[in-house]
């Protein structure tokens, strides 16, 4: 597969990351579900994987790029294996809706495995012309970063505004700015 | 400590505490960085929030699960 065709799989490992982090802060605010520490904590995950993506498809694509994606998809879904083992316990109610079955821990786990098994397969795939190659950041590349970035700004946002500039409780139910206001 | 707006809070136990928004806005000024070329300073952020989401991280996980094995 040549480098082009790696730069767009990128793109699109960067916009499916800030898909699933403004499906999150739509079902937050539409559902008023207040995320959980470690829910913000899976969401810090993707936002890390999200930020090596974004390294690959403005820098070109590097090892360590690659790197950086698996670090925060190995933190995602050790925070999510955390919550997952937290709610398998027999007697403890699930925390948040379900989607086709799944809540949103179990997802966070599926989707940052998942990241993991694709990166596998990109470092595996042989980049044909790699020396010669020049690396060109294109529209599509620009229009999908400053999307990423304005997910990333909405996350700080509503992040500040749930916990301010504290810990977050265990169990929210309301919104710490809201409540001061 | 409940009244301050400093980043760093001291909770009971006496351990201080770096709030969690700033993982993401770290997050984010990392990715302001990459993309305006400051690649080596945005790696140097992405760590420091690295660094911040494991430290979080083992605050809410050395709790003890609450089964018999």
């Amino acid at each position: 597969m040549n480098q082009s065709r790696i730069t767009m799989l990128n793109i699109l490992g960067m916009v499916g990351m800030a898909v699933v982090l403004l499906i999150g802060l739509i079902a937050q605010v539409t559902l008023n579900e207040l995320p959980c520490p470690l829910c913000l904590l899976q969401r810090a995950g993707f936002a890390l994987v999200m930020f090596g993506f974004m390294l690959n498809v403005v820098y070109g694509i590097k090892q360590r790029h690659y790197g950086v994606v698996l670090l925060g998809a190995i933190f995602g879904a050790a925070a999510a294996l955390r919550q997952i083992s937290l709610h398998v316990i027999p007697g403890t109610p699930p925390y948040g809706s379900a989607i086709l079955g799944y809540h949103y821990y179990t997802w966070s786990f599926i989707l940052c495995s998942a990241t993991i098994l694709a990166v596998a397969i990109l470092l595996l795939l042989r980049n044909e012309g790699e020396g010669e190659f020049r690396h060109r950041f294109g529209v599509a590349g620009k229009v999908a970063c400053w999307f990423a970035m304005m997910v990333m700004a909405l996350n700080v946002i509503s992040t500040f505004i749930e916990c301010g500039p504290f810990q977050c409780p265990d169990n929210p139910v309301s919104y710490w700015l809201l409540s001061i206001i | 400590m409940n009244g301050c707006f400093s980043v760093f809070l001291i909770n009971p136990g006496k351990e201080y505490l770096v709030m969690m928004t700033l993982i993401f806005l770290l997050v984010l000024v990392a990715m302001v960085m990459a993309y305006f070329g400051k690649g080596r300073l945005s790696c140097v952020v992405f760590s420091v929030s690295l660094a911040l989401s494991l430290y979080w991280f083992h605050h809410h996980a050395t709790d003890a699960l609450n089964i018999l094995l």
